[in-house]
């Protein structure tokens, strides 16, 4: 009887996480079947509001230069834009080349402004100090690795001012510029692009759901002061200020065409402490915002809160459940060749056979849906989908997904010791960038 | 008919809807893929 209870909970459970997917699959589809064949047309906007683009940059002397000869060489009115460019607690050069940049002939008659801070609050307290020198009517936010293409911020203004009352910010999305280095960013390329081409759309397309990435977005700079700015200190300050954004009615829209280029992790190491910041700062924003799935709160707070519980916790868990399951049976199955007659702690008998068999078959399609969105994902973008990235793709569902768990239970593991023993967790640890 | 066989014709089905689901949505990244469409990736001024 418990047997069949738990394998009922687990169908349950795949088949939520199934019509997840097929959601927003469905609906991504959808969006590139139309956009595939409309040409992206830049044309005279009917205003041009000025924007505030602030860079906070901590130790960033490897990539500053390009980042910030790009922003000035948007395609976007030059006296239009006010940079604010933050060398915050830098032990490094990013100040001086900073200046070095703003020195150079042709940006003279730039509104550039360069502060040396000293500060705590980490990339929040860099955007809340922003927010008091900035006088544009958005605020656009660009990482210090975050090479903007050309026309990244006219999408962005583009698309906000589609109906500026409504959507009170707009996100683009960022490629991968080192994702032919190694394994690692070719699987973090193809994850990334998933996620904003098939997630990010998606959601957009059918339910107007958009979340604040890191970098390259825009958004109303008296909104934000109206809400209160940042949350000093949060690890994921972009999640955050995209459920308070939803909350107000607002929306975060999409931009899907506004392209920036930004640095991934190259090693194991970099790559854990990014994403277990990533988590925690994920957890914490879910934990703090279960309450709404139950109160008043807006519909689309509590669908990202559902989607981030599910993810986060219901279907974590259940694939390490799965894993244990799994190790525990091989470990039984190599003892049972010295010692006979162990009987493996977790199978399947002839009373839930047929059962057994649709599970198999749920999880085939789990990874049938798991390779088509890659290779959806990657057909959307010109170029990019060959043989190597269904391998890719086939390869990464057995590894390269399976670090997610282990990040994802260290960051459970901090998070719960942060809150038994009142613990400051929130060490933002910053990713290493690599001179390529 | 018991209550394993009446969930196991309820999951065959579920399942099944599931199977199509995902035919249609490879049919349509075949035609995504496959769309020739000069202007895809394109910028026009």
């Amino acid at each position: 009887m418990i047997s069949q209870i738990l394998m009922i909970v687990t169908l349950v459970s795949i088949w939520l996480s199934l019509i997840m997917e097929l959601i927003v699959i469905s609906s991504a589809t959808l969006f590139w079947l139309k956009k595939s064949q409309e040409a992206t047309i830049v044309k005279k906007l009917k205003r041009y509001p000025l924007i505030t683009i602030v860079v906070p940059a901590h130790n960033e002397e490897i990539v500053i230069s390009q980042t910030v000869r790009a922003i000035l060489n948007l395609n976007y009115p030059a006296d239009k834009i006010e940079l604010l460019l933050f060398a915050d607690n830098c032990q490094d050069d990013t100040y001086q080349i900073m200046q070095q940049v703003k020195n150079l002939p042709e940006y003279q008659t730039r509104k550039i402004q360069l502060i040396r801070r000293q500060g705590t609050g980490g990339k929040a307290g860099v955007l809340n100090d922003a927010l008091k020198l900035a006088h544009g009517e958005y605020l656009g936010i660009y990482d210090a690795d975050a090479i903007p293409e050309k026309n990244a911020l006219y999408f962005l203004v583009a698309k906000v001012l589609e109906d500026p009352a409504r959507q009170i910010a707009a996100f683009g999305r960022n490629k991968t510029r080192n994702a032919r280095q190694n394994f690692l960013t070719k699987y973090i390329n193809q994850e990334i692009v998933v996620t904003q081409r098939i997630q990010h759309v998606g959601l957009w397309n059918l339910f107007k759901i958009g979340r604040i990435p890191g970098t390259n977005f825009i958004i109303n700079r008296q909104f934000v002061e109206k809400i209160g700015g940042w949350q000093n200190g949060a690890l994921t300050e972009d999640t955050d200020i995209s459920f308070k954004i939803m909350q107000s009615g607002k929306l975060i829209a999409l931009a899907y065409n506004s392209e920036a280029f930004q640095q991934e992790p190259e090693s194991l190491k970099s790559y854990y402490y990014q994403r277990k910041r990533w988590a925690k700062g994920n957890y914490e924003v879910v934990i703090s915002n279960f309450k709404h799935l139950f109160d008043l709160s807006n519909w689309r707070v509590k669908l990202e809160t559902f989607y981030y519980v599910c993810t986060f916790f219901w279907f974590n868990a259940a694939i390490i459940l799965s894993d244990f399951i799994f190790l525990a049976n091989v470990v039984f199955l190599l003892i049972s060749t010295f010692i006979p007659g162990i009987v493996l702690p977790f199978t399947f008998s002839d009373s839930n056979i047929y059962i057994a068999q649709l599970l198999l078959f749920n999880w085939m399609i789990m990874i049938l849906l798991y390779l088509l969105q890659i290779s959806l994902a990657m057909a959307t973008q010109f170029g990019q989908m060959t043989s190597e990235q269904i391998w890719l793709a086939l390869a990464s569902y057995f590894t390269y997904t399976q670090l997610f768990i282990a990040v994802s239970v260290a960051a459970v593991t901090s998070v719960t010791i942060d809150k038994l023993f009142h613990r400051q967790g929130n060490n933002w640890v910053k990713t290493k960038r690599f001179n390529n | 008919m018991d209550l394993t066989s009446t969930f196991f014709t309820i999951a065959l089905i579920i399942t099944e809807i599931f199977v199509v689901i995902t035919l249609i949505l490879f049919i349509c990244y075949l035609i995504i893929l496959f769309r020739v469409n000069k202007n895809f990736g394109k910028v026009k001024k």
